[in-house]
């Protein structure tokens, strides 16, 4: 085992740390203060020392308190956070407008799980690309061990076109089995049971940005 | 569990980064149009293919300059640019070399385990590539920005370092580092090819060395913000013979008599030919 973390510096004053058990934290670095987005075990030590002793706050990406429009004032950088339901109705993706990168949690990957109702999936990311102008560059929790370039914006516009494919009556082959559309770099895992939420009314038309 | 193949990181959007078992970075910054490759590592893997995994676009290849550990994986390339004044010292790397360096690293800043590599990874170059020189103040254009090259000369003659100054990088190389070592012209020549990069600091904010988390450390950062200014204060200091102080050590990988001393974040180490212990 190794005796540290991998960190990566992927822009000015943000970093990215893989303690090496397949998950992804994030330090943002702003004049003022930072912020460090852990769907995890928080890293106090390596903050601290990123951080040059500034405060910072701790958010996770997974059952997040904070809504749509919220936004972190870091001092210099501006962190607004998006509800991105995929796992819980409580995950949320942080926009970072001014290095054009969002971290998006569990809720935009290669392999997109989802057990919230899909329609509430495809509503989050439908929100992520409409409030993500000038996107650049995707960095969810998860990232393989040996490779931590960012995900393109495609990734998103994948991800939004497999929820739908999975409301669809008609997921043009999409829908390799029951619970699951793979197309072109997603592969989506949902529950066939759970595509709207109760209170929906059924609709065969699928959800538009 | 070991790492038995290269780090690919993203230092900045389209601004990547190859760590090569700890022994050597090779960055790739892509443009619009082309793409510029940074060094070519130590030759313990296909650089080649890894480049063309990251980009699909045309790119040219440079080197900071012409040790092994830069060097050492041009056999792959067509055509490389390399100052000339380090093309005699990049023909003459030994994949004997390039495997005493890399038994030398294992271990060092950390877990021996952390990567598994060993000689068997080290290719024995077949052919040499296409060499071109580099200039000072040369452009390497990429469609939406030009890359610039400055001679750094110090750790090597031909040490030179490039500009971004759309992402605002500076890729050095060895030629200003936290670890300095001044091998070719002494601190007066390491002074100059400094005092240029300070003329041009409006144009980057951070600073990449040629060895991000060196050996076995996992800490691919850039460089301290006081670097370039403590290379240049240590420079001085050296020259008026105010640097203190010093250890004296016998060096084989320079090749005689060194001393070395800290100063803020930089150690710097510098040949002192004809001095006794």
């Amino acid at each position: 085992m190794m005796a540290y973390p991998v960190l990566v510096e992927i822009d000015a004053r943000i970093w990215l740390i893989n303690d090496r058990s397949g998950v992804c934290a994030y330090a943002l670095g702003g004049e003022e203060r930072g912020l460090l987005i852990v769907p995890g075990e928080a890293k106090p030590e390596i903050a601290e020392r990123l951080f040059d002793g500034r405060a910072y706050d701790i958010l996770s990406p997974r059952r997040c308190p904070l809504r749509t429009g919220d936004t972190i004032d870091l001092g210099g950088r501006v962190i607004r956070v998006i509800r991105t339901p995929a796992l819980t109705e409580g995950d949320c993706s942080f926009w970072d407008e001014r290095g054009g990168t969002v971290f998006t949690g569990d809720a935009c990957v290669p392999a997109l799980r989802v057990q919230v109702p899909v329609s509430d999936a495809l509503a989050g990311l439908s929100r992520l690309w409409r409030l993500c102008p000038g996107l650049l560059r995707i960095y969810p929790s998860s990232m393989p061990e040996s490779d931590y370039r960012a995900y393109p914006p495609e990734l998103l516009e994948d991800a939004v076109a497999a929820l739908r494919a999975a409301l669809s009556p008609d997921s043009g082959g999409c829908l390799t089995a029951p619970g699951t559309v793979r197309l072109r770099s997603v592969t989506l895992t949902f529950d066939a049971t759970r595509l709207r939420a109760p209170w929906e009314s059924p609709s065969p038309y699928p959800l538009g940005i | 569990m070991s790492f038995n193949e290269p780090i690919l990181l993203e230092i900045a959007g389209g601004v990547y980064a190859v760590n090569e078992f700890g022994l050597a970075t090779v960055f790739v910054v892509e443009g619009t149009q082309r793409a510029l490759v940074i060094d070519t590592g130590m030759g313990y893997c296909d650089m080649r293919a890894i480049v063309e995994k990251i980009t699909a676009k045309p790119y040219t290849v440079v080197l900071t300059h012409g040790h092994l550990d830069h060097a050492g994986g041009w056999d792959l390339f067509d055509e490389v640019w390399l100052h000339p004044a380090d093309r005699e010292r990049a023909e003459c790397v030994t994949a004997a070399e390039r495997i005493a360096s890399g038994q030398r690293m294992r271990g060092l800043e950390g877990d021996p385990d952390t990567w598994d590599y060993g000689p068997e990874n080290v290719r024995e170059w077949k052919r040499l590539p296409k060499i071109r020189d580099l200039a000072d103040g040369m452009e390497f254009d990429l469609g939406d920005r030009k890359i610039i090259c400055v001679h750094t000369p110090g750790h090597s003659a031909g040490s030179c370092s490039f500009i971004d100054p759309a992402r605002r990088l500076l890729f050095s190389g060895d030629a200003c580092n936290v670890s300095l070592r001044v091998t070719d012209g002494g601190p007066e020549t390491a002074l100059k090819g400094l005092m240029r990069l300070k003329t041009l600091e409006g144009l980057f904010d951070r600073n990449f060395n040629g060895h991000m988390a060196y050996a076995s450390g996992m800490t691919h950062i850039s460089m301290p913000q006081t670097t370039l200014d403590d290379c240049i204060a240590a420079m001085r200091l050296i020259l008026d013979g105010k640097a203190k102080p010093v250890t004296r050590t016998w060096s084989k990988y320079s090749g005689g008599w060194t001393a070395s001393f800290i100063y803020g974040a930089v150690t710097v180490t510098w040949r002192v030919d004809g001095e006794e212990a």
